[in-house]
Order: structure tokens, then sequence, then C-alpha cells
């Protein structure tokens, strides 16, 4: 049963549809990867399932966003709010940016517990300080006390990640979350989302650009390209054999898949602006396999087995 | 997300570009228009003044504004609008002027400051930072005390005092381009230090340094007239504004003419020089909106 | 605690600045025209007199020697004798202090009250009515001059309205309020101008940043996240604008002084150069001065304590 689903998700910026038809789902405790380069639309599509779109530039064209049976793409602004940080929480990649330099990490984290909750101030920062320890951040007692630019990169993460969850919402939306820290610190945040998968039953949707983080962590992809969804399904299947062509070259591209000795191959060109996508399947200037039929007729995203759909005509086709 | 449409500008800055002058920069459009307009009265006024601005008048005294005379008369019976026009010329000069000394002192102190570093340097910066110690108004007035008063003074002490934010200003740019590839390239051309300092870096810092002496002019004008309404900077029967200001403040019960206009006068030329200063930080690519 | 580990050091970097300052008044004293004789002592020159004030301030000796008097002489209290008031500069500048100290606390506390809640508008409505008119007024009071708004106050508040006192310093501390309002607003609504342009640019600045967008993500209202993210963030460079101010704003508060009558440093200092009683002007130079060094000391002592990332 899903938790949260997308259905026909369009996205404008006035007159310019940059995200288009876009359908998700996401189950209770499901990993939900959502792949793809920069400019592909993910984050933007994140953005719009929390309705933070920057007012006035963006806004949500059309479709739905359906969680516990109401339609968030159409509440009120203050409904909207009660869900922000209570049902869903979100956590971005640059931890350094998203925190308040000038107040302490704890009162951070008390803040959402004191407004959603009107908790008390002591009952708060208690909160906070079992949430830091929740997260892994070690005296926790000392640390709610203690300003931003005092943690380590790593630690800073963390601390964000504490934020998030201060309400205890069921679903995580990570945006790019490991992008901006070193490798062994990234492995240790990712081990934590699965850790807090395991232990609060949430459901955490992966943004990330980095195919590596996904196969380590995620149960479902999601790839988006020029602001569509190319393919989705299970994990496993997916990167096994990829139906659509898009997949499979960013598969080939990945280091370590190639033949060491060969240089790396990378997908030719460019993906394409939003005031300039291509007629019929907008990866078709790039692909290996485009067919005159690509560039007349658009793909629609049609499923090719019980869990997985594609938007290629020749997906499944190898 | 970046290719969102661009915003088009305010109503006002489409309307002056319908004018055909392109996406307008609506700051140097106004501000110019009004420095120009002051100028001009300044220039003219002899001949445009409608009465002597200093000639006493007696029985036309304090009269109220009217439409012989559209600014009121002051207790001498003298036209207030013929005075404010003559004390365009007066305010307007202390402002190029007052601006010209320290302009040119302060760009070449900085200049050297910045091009030479290590002892010369520190000790041309640690005079800054002890003049700057002292708030500027009083340190004028500090001098102007030892000089005596009057306009002249005035612009000795400003000489004295005002070089200092362009030395500062000229100094972080030289700083920045010395290290620069073209001043590399005039180096192994041979060329003497002065050379290339004057004749190639300084001009590459130039535009920072006008744009602000546009408002340092507002500060000149400002400081001017408060000193003269002090008593120590133009004196009466000369008509500046400041001076006017001082003289009207003894009928604000009676007659509040006489000290507002020339206030506004005060007002409007500063307005018109802060907009050409934020068109020319515009223009210069120096300042975003 | 470290952080404030600056307030050991700052003194012993403050060395060259004194040092300099004093030099400076050094060479403007020694700039005075006249006896200084007669300047030093006032008129009562007796044979002995002369002769002691010789000694004291080594008149007989080379510039370098005077120097050193002079600096003895200040570290001792002894900046002369006001030739007006027939007696010793420094308790006569102390009698003054306190309405100059009240102008400019007041000032500065006025300012604040009225560039935060106008550059919140500014920032919040950016771009609408109210935006491009706050705007139109900052760009505009920066060429209100201090001494003609404190004029036009007076007309309208004291004369027409007959709300304010129209000059002076008043006796009780009640009084005293009441007398300095006009000032202090004076003051404040020409250096708000400047202040509210900045405070404005920071809050657009902060309401777009990233942590901002991090606290809406939270479910946090607009109000709340203003409040107590976007407003703290926004301040600490305003801190530092007003430390760069402070010589605009002394200078300011002088001209003010006399406008409204007003019994401070500022009326002090015009008033001697008229009498050209000199060795109280180099006076209060040297105490504006040194007040100007410590009120910047106490700005990055706020900056500090505002901003925890500072370590100065």
């Amino acid at each position: 049963m899903s938790l949260l689903s997308v259905r026909n998700l369009s996205i404008a910026a006035g007159a310019r549809t940059l995200v288009e038809e876009v359908d998700l789902d996401l189950a209770e405790g499901e990993v939900l990867g959502l792949v793809g380069e920069s400019g592909s639309g993910k984050t933007i599509t994140c953005r719009a399932l929390m309705r933070l779109l920057p007012a006035g530039e963006l806004s949500i064209a059309s479709g739905s966003i359906e969680l516990r049976g109401r339609d968030l793409a159409k509440v009120s602004e203050p409904d909207m709010r009660k869900v922000r940080g209570v049902e869903i929480g979100m956590i971005f990649q640059n931890p350094n940016s998203h925190l308040d330099p000038v107040m302490r990490v704890g009162e951070q984290i008390a803040e959402s517990v004191r407004f959603h909750e009107g908790a008390s101030p002591q009952d708060a920062r208690d909160r906070a300080i079992e949430l830091l320890r929740q997260v892994g951040i070690p005296d926790p007692a000392r640390r709610v006390g203690a300003f931003p630019h005092e943690f380590s990169g790593g630690m800073r993460q963390r601390a964000m990640i504490a934020v998030a969850l201060a309400c205890r919402p069921k679903i995580l939306i990570a945006d790019e979350p490991t992008t901006a820290l070193d490798v062994t610190v990234q492995a240790q945040v990712l081990r934590l989302l699965l850790d807090l998968r395991d232990r609060l039953g949430l459901a955490i949707v992966l943004v990330t650009h980095n195919l590596g983080v996904v196969a380590q962590t995620c149960d479902t992809l999601a790839v988006m390209y020029a602001g569509r969804v190319m393919e989705r399904g299970p994990k496993r299947d997916l990167l096994r054999t990829p139906a659509h062509p898009y997949t499979e070259a960013l598969l080939k591209c990945q280091p370590g898949s190639a033949n060491p000795a060969e240089p790396l191959p990378a997908i030719p060109g460019q993906p394409p602006s939003p005031s300039a996508f291509p007629d019929g399947c907008r990866f078709h200037p790039r692909c290996p396999r485009a067919a005159i039929l690509c560039q007349q007729q658009r793909p629609a995203l049609r499923a090719i087995s019980a869990e997985r759909v594609a938007a290629c005509h020749f997906a499944g086709v190898s | 997300m970046s290719d969102v449409a661009l915003s088009r500008g305010s109503w006002l800055e489409r309307g002056i570009g319908a004018l055909g002058l392109g996406r307008a920069n609506v700051n140097l459009s106004i501000g110019a228009a009004i420095v120009l307009g002051w100028a001009l009265v300044a220039l003219l006024a002899p001949w445009i003044a409608p009465y002597d601005p200093i000639a006493h008048n007696l029985p036309e005294k304090l009269q109220v504004p009217n439409l012989l005379h559209p600014f009121g008369t002051d207790n001498f019976g003298r036209d207030i609008l013929s005075r404010v026009m003559h004390g365009a010329r007066i305010d307007l000069q202390m402002g190029i002027i007052g601006v010209l000394f320290p302009f040119t002192i302060g760009t070449t102190v900085g200049a050297i400051a910045g091009y030479a570093g290590g002892w010369v340097d520190n000790l041309l910066m640690r005079v800054v930072d002890v003049v700057l110690a002292f708030p500027f108004l009083v340190l004028m007035l500090a001098i102007i005390a030892i000089l005596g008063p009057g306009l002249m003074s005035f612009y000795i002490a400003l000489a004295l005092v005002g070089w200092v934010s362009y030395a500062r200003l000229v100094r972080a740019q030289v700083l920045v381009l010395k290290t620069s590839d073209f001043v590399t390239a005039a180096r192994s051309l041979g060329f003497g230090r002065f050379r290339i300092l004057f004749r190639h870096v300084v001009p590459n810092c130039i535009a920072g340094s006008i744009v602000f002496s546009m408002s340092d002019v507002v500060l000149v004008v400002l400081s001017g007239s408060s000193i003269s309404y002090l008593g120590l900077g133009v004196q009466p029967p000369t008509a500046e504004w400041g001076v006017m200001i001082a003289e009207g403040q003894n009928f604000i019960t009676t007659a509040w003419w006489i000290t507002t206009f020339p206030g506004f006068a005060i007002v409007f030329m500063a307005f018109g020089f802060s907009m050409l200063a934020d068109g020319l930080a515009e223009r210069f690519g120096l300042r975003r909106r | 605690m470290h952080r404030y580990s600056f307030v050991l050091y700052r003194p012993l970097q403050l060395i060259p600045v004194l040092f300099g300052i004093s030099v400076l008044s050094f060479v403007l004293v020694k700039s005075i025209p006249g006896d200084p004789v007669r300047l030093l002592l006032g008129t009562k020159a007796t044979p002995e007199a002369v002769a002691r004030i010789r000694a004291l301030y080594g008149l007989d000796e080379p510039l370098i020697a005077q120097y050193l008097y002079y600096l003895k002489n200040l570290g001792l209290g002894e900046m002369g004798q006001s030739i007006l008031y027939k007696m010793p500069v420094l308790p006569l500048i102390a009698d003054r202090v306190a309405p100059t100290l009240f102008l400019v606390i007041g000032a500065v506390l006025l300012t604040l009250l009225i560039a935060v809640p106008l550059a919140s508008i500014a920032a919040l409505k950016r771009g609408g009515a109210a935006d491009h008119a706050i705007r139109g007024f900052t760009t505009a009071g920066l060429g209100f001059p201090a001494f003609w708004l404190g004029i036009m106050l007076i007309i309208l508040f004291s004369v027409k309205l007959g709300l304010f006192p129209v000059s002076g310093y008043g006796d009780t501390v009640l009084e005293r309020l009441h007398h300095m309002i006009l000032p202090c607003l004076t003051v404040a609504l020409a250096l708000s101008g400047v202040v509210t342009r900045n405070l404005r640019a920071s809050m657009i600045q902060e309401l777009a940043s990233d942590h901002a967008t991090a606290a809406r993500a939270k479910g946090l209202p607009e109000s709340w996240v203003f409040r107590r993210h976007v407003l703290p963030n926004s301040l600490i460079p305003t801190i530092n604008l007003l430390a760069i101010n402070i010589g605009w704003l002394i200078g300011g508060s002088v001209v003010v002084e006399t406008v409204f009558s007003l019994p401070g440093m500022g009326q002090l200092l015009v008033r001697s150069i008229f009498t050209r009683d000199y060795m109280v002007v180099q006076g209060v130079t040297l105490v504006f001065a040194c007040a100007t060094v410590l009120l910047n000391f106490v700005a990055d002592l706020l900056t500090v304590a505002a901003d925890p990332r500072v370590k100065l």
C-alpha cells in the first residue's frame, strides 16, 4: 500500500513546463532512489512534494500528490505547514548552508517540536538530545548547545537529519545528502539512513546523481531525464537489466563498469535545456538506439513487467 | 531551474526603455537630469534669477510665498527663490571642488601605497587609520579653527582630511591589479614603475573612485552647508543654502519658508548625485539591484 | 571563552592608533596661531605663572621633547585652560559628556526602531509599492542635512503642534527625555537611510538563504522564520555598519546640539572655535577621537557576542 502517490505531476515556470507527467510511489519503509543528471528535474520534483517551489517562479501545473488520502498539491498553505516537518521531513545537500549559523543545533531541532507539538522548552530539549543520540552524535547532552560551525561536516549532516526527524515524520526526502561529503563520511551517513529506516519505519526518497549511492541503499529506482521519468522499478532489476537506453548509458559511464584499459565512456551531447526540449522522446538526440519513430512520437511510460515501467519504444528489446 | 523567464524590470524601467534607450538605467537617467538641471541653474543664475540675491528690499520683507516671490522673502526683503538659485552656484562649486582635491590626493597616495607595498604601504595606511579615528566633521572643525572660518579654509581642511577614503579604495584595487598579467607584461617590457602605475594600473581602478566621488559630493555638500550653518564656512550675506538656513532659524515661528526652501534644494541636489552614483555603479557593473 | 580573548590583546593593537592620535593632536595644538603661553594660561599671565607654564610644557625645548611633555600632561589630565570659562579643560569637557552621550545612544536606538520595521516591510514585500516608497526614502534620506531636518522637526512639532520644547536640555530626568526626543529623532532620521538600505539588502539575502528554506521545510510559518532566523542573521552586518558610521554619527550630533542648544561636547566645540578658545577645541577633538576608538571596540564586542562564528 502506497504511503505517497504522485500521479502525473507537472511543474512549470510560467508558460514553460520543466517537469512533466511524473508518476512515483512510495511505500512505508521503502527507499526510493530518484536518479538523474543535473537539470533532470529531480530536485524541483522533490521540492514540489513539499510545496517548497519558489513562489512566483515555479508552480505545480497539474497532477496530484496523494498522502494519506489528501492531495498535497491542492491543500491550503496552512494545512501544508502541518505536513512539513510532521509527515514529511527534508534534508539537503549542503549542511553548512542549511543550518542557521547563529542558532544552537539543539534549538534548531527543538524549534519544530515546540511549534508543531506545543512542547515545553525542557521537553523539546530532551527530544533534541535523544535525536542527536539516534543519529549517532557522541555526547549529545553537551552537543545540544553547540553551534553548527563547531561540528565536522559529517556530524553536521547527521544534525540536519536530526532536525528533519524532530517531529517523527514517516517520510524523509533526502536531496543529494552525500554529494558534499567525503567518501568515508558518505558511507556513514547512508548507513545511518538505512538504520533509521529499519528502526523507525522511515520511507526515504533519495535524490542523487550517483548510481553508486543508489546501488547501496535503495529498494526502488526512478530514473529522470529532461523533466520526465524514463524508467522505474526495483533496483536490482534495473541495474542488472536496464530497459531504457538512458539507464543503460548511465550504467556504462560508472567508473568500474568498463574495461579499465579503455577510456571511460560518456554519453555524447548535453542534456537539453527546458526552453528547447526535443520533439518526441527527449533522449533521442543522444540515444544510440534512436529511430525516426523516436523523434515523431513521445513514448509513454508503460509497464514492461509486473513492477517495472519504462518510457521507450524499444524498452525490453536488447 | 535556471531558464526561468528573465525579469522584465519595473514599469518605470520599461517606460524609460520605451523611449528607445534599451533597458534603461533609471538611476543614471534621473540622476544625470537632476544634476544637469542644477548645473544649468548655477550657471545661468545671474540671468534667470528674478531678483538680486543680496540687495536689501525692506518694504517687501517677510512675505509669505506668493506669485511675485514664489519662495517668499526673508527679513531683509530678499527674494528666497533668487537666493536659492545663486546658492546653487556656491553649493555646486563646493561639491565639485571639494571632491576634486581629495580625489586626486587620495588616488595618488592609495596607488603608491598599494603598488609599493612594504613599509611605504604600512606607513601610509597607519596615517589613514589615525585620520579615520577622528570623526570627520570634528577634525574639519579643528582645522578650520586654526585657519579661520571661510570657504578657502573649508577646501584646505577637506584636502587634508577627505583624501583618506579614496586612498583606501584605490589601494585595495591596486593590490589586486598589481599581480595581473598586463602589469607583468608591462614590467617585462621594461616600463618604469611610475609609468606602469599611473598610465596602466590606475585607469583600470578609476571606475570605483568615480562612483564613490559622486556620493562623496553629497557628503561634501552636506558638510559644507553644515559648517556654513554653524557660521564657520561661507559667511553672510553670501547666499549659500546652509547660511540661509541658519539665518532663517530665527524666524521659524513667523516665516517658515526662509529655512524650508534652501533645505529642499540641498536634498534635491543630493538626491540627484546619489542617483547618479547608483546609476554609474550599475553602468560600470559594480553593483546589482 | 577564548573568542573574547581579543579583549586582552586589543589595547596592545590600539597603541599605534592612539599614538598617532596623540601626534595629530599635538600637531594641531602646535599649529594654533598666537602665543602659546597666553593660550595655555589664559589671561592671568604673571611672570611666575609664565615660567611655570614654560617648564610644564617644555616650551623652550625641541619639538620632540615638547611632544613628550604633551603626552605626560595628557596622562595627568592636564589639557590646558579654557579662556572663556576660566577653568581647566578636562573638567569642562567632563561636564558636557552626558548630553552628548544621551544624544548618541538615543539616536542609535531610534535608528534601529525606524530601520528594522521599514527594512522588514521592504524586504518581505519586495518589488511592491511599499518597497519602492521605502527605497525612495532611503535614497532621498542620504541627502537630508541633519541640521535642516532638526529645524523642520522643530517647526512641525514644536511650533505648529506645540508637542515638544524648541530647545534646551531640561532639568529633571523626565524633562530631559522630553527635550531629547526631537534631537535624537533628527540624528536617527539622518542615519536611518543608510541603515535601512543595508538592512533591507541583508534581509533579502537571508530570506532566500538555504537555512531559511530548511526552516520552512520544517513547517515553520513565514513569520516565525523571519523573526527567529532571518532577523538575527540580518542584524549582524548592521552592527558593523553602525560601527563604520560612528564618525558620521558624532559629527551629526555636533551640529544637532547647536540646532537644539544642547549643552553637550559638540556645542562646546563650536562655541570654543568662535571664541578662539583653542585649548578647549583641541581637548574636545582629542576626546572625540578616543571616543571613536572606544566605540569601535564596543562594536567589535557586540559582533563577537552576536555571531558565534566570529573570532577576532
